[in-house]
């Protein structure tokens, strides 16, 4: 009884602090991405760079996740998803050259 | 017992609706769905589908899961429905569970129909509130489904009208009510900012109609409208909600409808469904005549049914891939040409877009466009399939 009181006293706390928690997590997310809106060219850049290794790996868009940017690199997430255990992977894209290399390499 | 009987009647045609959506096996965008590839929607549903990928029956658990939700959520609308006559009572059951968007889109692995539910809560919600049965105090859940709605699909922006009839019916006070509608929409704008993918996907959804003509794409919305309601309901719903003058009603309406126009898709239909059963609700003498329309309503649904056709066979992607899993060699499946995301459902390998350089990888090629060359790398290629496949030979 007390704590179904307490949880209709806090309620609209927890709805704020729902909201709240998302909207950390989704801040974090967007810091890393901050380069890719704030500098167009970068975004090109990255955007043909991306579709590039795409389409030279075999990769399906949908499976990449950008965790990183910078002028020198991209570091990426690639998940093949598919029926049973499918692993991510981390690599490395250079802006420079378009090499590819896992991020334990670097 | 009537109750009990009834409950289990509803069940059984839940389970035929979900073992009629089965036939035609994954759809790419249930693939998309099952294997939580994070576009175009918010994760919240996606993730939890995803959770059970381990189960050799995912599809069909969630197919029968979706169905039975669909299905039994006829008791929210006979709940709305306590006080009409027993023929109005029973005539509004059968115009939710036989419109053609629940019998066709029951048992689909999609989020419209999961918005369409919350639709519909959203819609009780409004039809208690202005009955007076919910206090101010039940704001606070409203918001949550508000947001839980939002992170399962962004169509459920649709539904807004109603929820801010709501809050204003409550008279929540009006800073809340814009924090509490606001909030939510700001964090999946944010959503979609931290996920390019699903901004391309947004864009390129907003304009996949401007090449149609426009009466076209009337002509489908319309047809959407009238399909979502089995054409009875379709156009008692939106008399009762024009008579009713119920203008939250009559707002999410005009939102669904202006949304379909910029970008129309036929699964999007059932997102009229709750509205519509919300028309009749709020101005049950629509209903007048009732035996005769719902008797109407259930030939329309049953010749709709007629003109479907049904495909016993599992998909080329499941034929395919089944047929590869038995091949046993390592390595990943390269598909040649343009393909939906159901051949990574039916793959337990990887699965990448074809590249010459990528063949010392695989084990497999499917061409879904004519490869050439392939049998000079030591693969040979299966027969009785009915689509070009190549499997490397054994010992490479």
């Amino acid at each position: 009884m007390y704590t179904i009181f307490m949880l209709k006293k806090y309620e609209w706390f927890l709805f704020w602090l729902t909201c709240f928690t998302i909207a950390i997590v989704l801040c974090v997310r967007l810091w890393t991405l901050v380069p890719l809106y704030t500098d167009s060219a970068l975004r090109s850049r990255t955007q043909a760079l991306i579709q590039a290794t795409a389409q030279r790996e075999g990769w399906l868009l949908s499976g990449v996740s950008i965790q990183h940017i910078s002028d020198e690199s991209v570091q990426v997430h690639y998940r093949a998803y598919h029926r049973g255990r499918d692993d991510v992977q981390c690599y490395t894209i250079s802006q420079r050259t378009g090499a590819l290399g896992s991020c334990n390499e670097s | 017992m009537q109750r009990i009987l009834t409950i289990i009647g509803l069940q059984a045609y839940a389970v035929l609706l979900a073992l009629y959506q089965g036939l035609g096996s994954v759809r790419t965008d249930e693939a998309k769905y099952l294997l939580d590839i994070p576009y175009p929607h918010p994760p919240l549903v996606r993730f939890i589908i995803d959770l059970t990928e381990p189960l050799g029956y995912q599809e069909m658990l969630w197919r029968l899961l979706l169905a039975t939700v669909l299905v039994q959520s006829v008791w929210i609308v006979l709940h709305m429905a306590r006080t009409f006559s027993r023929e109005y009572f029973l005539t509004i059951g059968g115009l939710w569970i036989f419109s053609a968007a629940i019998i066709f889109q029951s048992g689909s692995i999609m989020m419209a129909p999961i918005t369409a539910i919350q639709g519909l809560l959203f819609v009780w919600t409004l039809y208690e509130v202005e009955n007076g049965k919910w206090k101010v105090e039940s704001a606070v859940w409203i918001a949550f489904l508000w947001l839980i709605s939002l992170f399962t699909a962004y169509q459920a922006l649709l539904y807004a009208p109603i929820v801010l009839a709501i809050f204003l019916r409550l008279k929540v006070p009006f800073t809340k009510i814009v924090l509490a509608i606001g909030l939510p929409i700001l964090l999946v704008a944010l959503y979609i900012t931290t996920n390019p993918l699903a901004l391309a996907s947004f864009i390129s959804a907003g304009g996949q109609n401007t090449h149609v003509p426009f009466l076209d794409v009337i002509q489908s919305v319309l047809g959407s409208w009238l399909w979502a309601g089995s054409g009875v309901l379709s156009i008692i719903g939106l008399i009762g909600m024009i008579r009713s003058k119920n203008n939250a009603l009559l707002g999410s309406f005009v939102l669904v409808f202006l949304f379909l126009l910029v970008s129309y898709r036929s699964y999007y239909a059932i997102l009229f469904t709750p509205l519509l059963v919300g028309g009749v609700l709020f101005y049950p003498a629509v209903l007048k005549r009732s035996a005769t329309l719902l008797a109407l309503h259930i030939v329309i649904s049953v010749w709709i049914f007629a003109q479907t056709t049904l495909s016993f066979s599992p998909s080329v992607a499941r034929m395919v891939m089944q047929r590869l899993s038995d091949v046993p060699v390592q390595g990943v499946v390269l598909v040649h040409g343009s393909f939906g995301h159901e051949w990574q459902y039916e793959s337990t390998s990887p699965v990448m877009r074809y590249a010459p350089t990528l063949l010392s990888q695989a084990k497999a090629v499917v061409c879904l466009e004519r490869c050439i060359g392939i049998q000079k790398y030591n693969f040979f290629q299966i027969g009785n399939i009915g689509q070009e496949v190549w499997v490397r030979k054994n010992g490479d």
